[in-house]
């Protein structure tokens, strides 16, 4: 069994919090990624989870034991560093050895090991080689070997695809997951990349500013944000975000924002922030019951996906549409459905649920 | 609107580069026979036998008739040059590049990778106390030994010498491991590896340039000391190289004329030798070594 | 919320001891072996020691400032001329030094043949160790049999006083000397950080028409500037206290033309036992030492290597 169990772990550097009471389980088998911004605290946690950097306050469990005072080499993980930090002085064979021969592993399983991991991420023919001699994704590949070849109980993976381009980095994400399907070892990723949480992920945690704001599936990430943060932060384009405030009247209980009214129930009056994404949003050439008047400002082509950016009388608004016949200063109307609509408290953040309707 | 000559301004500038590359080619060629001169002096002076009155230039032409191998077998043929200047010399080199450097090693790495309250006034307090000059510890180290009863002895040499280079290579080393990666140690951790694992394992191996720069100045400086043995040794059986080359050399008392000047020059080059060995063992290391200590900071 | 402060601390420490181990030589070292003798020698210029004109009074006897009154009166002059000797001998050389390392690194900075030839054969004085070569270029130096006034005589020139002449026959004779001994370093570090300046930064400047002037103090000199700062100052401070050129070729004469602290304080100490003067000039010279080093060290941002 090998879970790694989190427990309000709160990790200072002198007056800042980089990791502030975070509580998490990662399941046996589980791919879990840690998303955020650089600088949230997200590599903090996965070092923290190795060894190489000692909480302030909390508990760490790897399986059921407590690892707070165990030495990273101890704890039976394995790491991919961002670098890749492989050893230049070493041949890519002698790299992926290491921790086998560290562990004293006997020679004859050691070239066993090395060799079957190699033909698995196909490198076994640059085992000769310095790591100085390898392109980028073969050092990427040997990071890898040198983390598989151990069978640890966790895998830990910090931004390994980062210094590859685009192209490698699709191909590599895809391997990574099959590796994880086969292997189905637990596995502990960090990304600021939120394709590749998606794709990747059995469950994501999203961090900001060292707070874990979700810990769920992608597609509860993405459907159902718990903070107004992980709403903007994952999906392209942003969740569109419009202030606004829900008030009793006589007619019943409404949102509204400068240019939107909206029946709306189950929250007390108050501030609020309305999220909706670009792709729910409707955008249509002449104007219906309730629709937002607004500029065409500009049109962005990415080949399958056209995104609209429109202003209106308090702001700019992003959809999504499928025709790319606008033009800079058109009018257009937009709608969308109620249903789709996230509600978040304009001071905490955090999603309300609020249910709107026309 | 008139348009310059094609021909004419390609002339010009090749003209100007030929100009430049005879200027370039004779600088350097100054400034090599400066360099070499000297070298070149010793050693032929070391293969004539000859005085310091007699070397004139002409005597300076190489000549297949004049060259000997008395200066050298005057050197060699006396055992103590063996039993007692270069025996000596060795020991006390070669235990100073040894002990200093390993201490080097540790102080280096400490000082670049451990963080621990004060650390940056203590670097500069280190600068400070560096600016004392070293030649002048020599005064209170001959009260401080005396009063151990280490004067003339292996041990009262040995110190020091080892300790003159452990700030110095220190923080040569110190400059050198802030260049590497401290991902590598940390992956070397998680890889199984304690602390002193990924120390010897990894970092020592990638430090190796600086280390051969480091054990050519540990080992020159005791090898060629004057200063301290001068101070420190009083009997016959400490006498080092150093001071045997010295009292040869002695021009002073005799006006010079009379100096066997080619047993100077051939002891000078015996001297060297050890030296020599060290540098092309370390030859590789030594030049990058020594850029990247200077040009870093 | 479990608190577990005192744990990982007592955790650190057991990781981390090593890190004190390892500090420990240096500290051990530094403690009595400069500490120590650095406030010795403090205390022994506060104290009377040696064949001082002193009657009366006892080796080893506290004598507050007296030394400083000695060599602050009645040796006035002596203790001047040690002053601007040495500030004479460190700025001079260093100012040699960089002028031709510089000069010979732009030279082997151009696509020139041979220049990995030149390279390797200018570095020959540096690799020689200096004890050697200066005791040879003392006999080169020698006015009546030296190698040097046969060589000027080739060119009708006179042979020169190099050890017993004048300001400028004596220095002149030393500076050279210097020259030789430390220039293949200068020329090496500074040829270093020439090779570390990007190609494109002058391939823009020569498309933008820049002279050649020009590029060299707009590219060149900013970009390589902190290295020569460094490297100068480094090098001021160990010229300063150079003791081997001076003891063995002019062994500060003649007179005292070109005493310098350092071998002035041996010379007191080692020949003829003024123990407690040589520490006093010590001390006046780790004084002038460190108000020449803290500051350059600390407003110029040329110790940063030192930080990270």
């Amino acid at each position: 069994m090998a879970t790694v169990r989190l427990e309000h772990i709160t990790k200072k550097f002198g007056e800042t919090t980089a990791v502030d009471d975070i509580s998490l389980t990662v399941n046996d088998g589980e791919f879990v990624v840690l998303l955020g911004p650089s600088g949230c605290g997200k590599t903090t946690t996965l070092r923290i989870v190795s060894g190489l950097e000692v909480q302030s306050e909390g508990h760490v469990y790897i399986g059921d034991r407590v690892v707070d005072n165990v030495e990273p080499k101890d704890r039976n993980v394995a790491m991919v560093f961002q670098s890749y930090a492989l050893y230049p002085h070493l041949k890519i064979y002698d790299n992926i050895a290491f921790g086998l021969k560290a562990r004293h592993v006997p020679r004859a399983e050691i070239i066993k090991k090395v060799n079957e991991t190699a033909k698995m991420l196909q490198i076994h023919q640059l085992l000769d080689r310095k790591p100085a001699a390898l392109s980028g994704g073969q050092r990427q590949r040997v990071a890898l070997a040198r983390a598989l070849v151990r069978d640890p109980e966790v895998f830990l993976l910090d931004e390994p695809l980062s210094n590859l381009d685009a192209k490698l980095r699709a191909a590599t994400r895809i391997e990574i997951k099959n590796l994880h399907l086969r292997l189905r070892k637990t596995m502990v990723y960090v990304t600021h990349d939120q394709v590749e949480a998606m794709t990747l992920a059995d469950k994501i945690a999203v961090i900001n500013q060292g707070k874990l704001l979700q810990f769920a599936s992608p597609m509860e990430v993405f459907m159902k944000p718990a903070h107004r943060f992980v709403g903007d932060f994952v999906g392209y384009p942003s969740m569109n975000m419009l202030g606004g405030e829900l008030e009793e009247t006589a007619a019943g209980t409404f949102f509204f924002t400068p240019a939107i009214r909206m029946k709306a129930s189950g929250a007390q009056a108050g501030k609020y922030i309305l999220g909706i994404r670009p792709e729910d949003i409707v955008v249509s050439k002449s104007s219906s019951k309730g629709s937002l008047e607004c500029t065409v400002r500009g049109l962005e082509r990415t080949g399958s996906d056209n995104y609209l950016f429109l202003d209106y009388s308090e702001g700019g608004i992003v959809a999504s549409v499928t025709g790319p016949d606008y033009s800079a200063g058109e009018k257009v109307y937009v709608t969308f459905d109620p249903a789709n609509a996230h509600f978040f408290d304009a001071v905490t953040g955090a999603a309300v649920p609020l249910s709107a309707s026309i | 609107m008139k348009l310059p000559s094609f021909f004419g301004s390609r002339r010009k500038r090749l003209k100007s580069r030929i100009v430049s590359r005879i200027l370039s080619h004779f600088a350097l060629i100054v400034a090599t026979l400066f360099a070499l001169f000297p070298i070149y002096f010793i050693f032929w002076t070391s293969i004539l036998k000859i005085q310091l009155a007699a070397i004139s230039l002409s005597s300076l032409i190489p000549n297949l008739a004049l060259i000997t191998l008395y200066n050298y077998n005057y050197v060699l043929s006396d055992p103590t040059f063996f039993t007692i200047y270069l025996k000596n010399s060795l020991i006390f080199g070669l235990s100073a590049a040894g002990v200093g450097l390993v201490l080097a090693l540790f102080t280096g790495y400490a000082l670049s990778r451990f963080t621990f309250p004060g650390r940056k006034p203590f670097i500069y307090f280190i600068i400070a106390l560096m600016q004392f000059p070293g030649t002048m510890l020599v005064i209170p180290y001959f009260f401080m030994f005396k009063e151990l009863n280490l004067i003339n002895t292996y041990l009262g040499l040995i110190i020091p010498y080892s300790a003159g280079s452990i700030v110095f290579t220190g923080i040569l080393v110190k400059n050198y491991i802030d260049s590497i990666p401290e991902d590598l140690e940390e992956a070397a951790l998680v890889d199984g590896e304690t602390k002193t694992g990924a120390f010897t394992k990894v970092i020592i191996p990638l430090i190796k340039p600086i280390l051969g720069l480091g054990v050519l100045l540990a080992f020159i400086g005791p090898y060629t000391d004057f200063i301290l043995a001068r101070a420190f040794i009083t009997g016959n059986s400490l006498q080092t190289l150093a001071l045997r080359l010295y009292s040869v050399s002695s021009i002073s008392s005799s006006g010079g004329a009379a100096i066997d000047y080619g047993v100077f020059s051939a002891f000078s080059f015996l001297m060297g030798i050890p030296i020599l060995i060290i540098y092309l063992i370390f030859q590789k290391y030594i030049i990058s070594g020594l850029t990247l200590g200077g040009v870093k900071g | 919320m479990a608190h577990i402060e005192e744990k990982p601390f007592l955790f650190r420490l057991k990781r981390e001891w090593p890190a004190y181990l390892y500090l420990l030589p240096m500290l051990v070292v530094l403690l009595l072996l400069t500490i120590y003798p650095i406030s010795l020698t403090f205390y022994y210029s506060l104290t009377f020691n040696g064949p001082l004109p002193a009657p009366g009074i006892p080796p080893n006897t506290y004598v507050g400032l007296r030394n400083y009154n000695i060599i602050g009166t009645s040796d006035l002059p002596l203790t001047e001329t040690l002053i601007m000797n040495s500030f004479f001998w460190a700025t001079a050389s260093i100012v040699i030094f960089i002028a031709v390392g510089l000069g010979l690194a732009a030279i082997l900075n151009q696509p020139l043949r041979g220049k990995t030839v030149y390279r390797t054969l200018l570095l020959f004085p540096w690799a020689m160790p200096a004890f050697i070569t200066i005791l040879t270029w003392s006999n080169m130096l020698n006015f009546n049999f030296g190698i040097i006034n046969a060589i000027l005589g080739l060119f009708s020139i006179p042979p020169v006083q190099w050890t017993t002449g004048g300001f400028w026959a004596v220095w002149g004779g030393l500076l050279l000397m210097n020259t030789w001994l430390s220039f293949p370093y200068y020329m090496v570090v500074f040829l270093a950080a020439m090779q570390s300046i990007p190609k494109d930064l002058y391939e823009s400047a020569e498309i933008d028409g820049a002279s050649i002037l020009y590029r060299f103090t707009h590219i060149t000199v900013p970009y390589i500037g902190s290295t020569v700062g460094f490297v100068a100052l480094m090098g001021w401070l160990f010229t300063f206290n150079n003791f081997y050129p001076i003891y063995l070729v002019t062994a500060g004469g003649p007179g005292n033309l070109t005493s310098i602290f350092v071998v002035r304080v041996f010379q007191e100490a080692f020949e003829r036992s003024h123990y407690s003067l040589a520490a006093t000039y010590t001390v006046i010279d780790f004084i002038i030492m460190l108000f020449v080093a803290i500051p350059a060290i600390k407003y110029t941002r040329l110790s940063e290597g030192w930080f990270k």
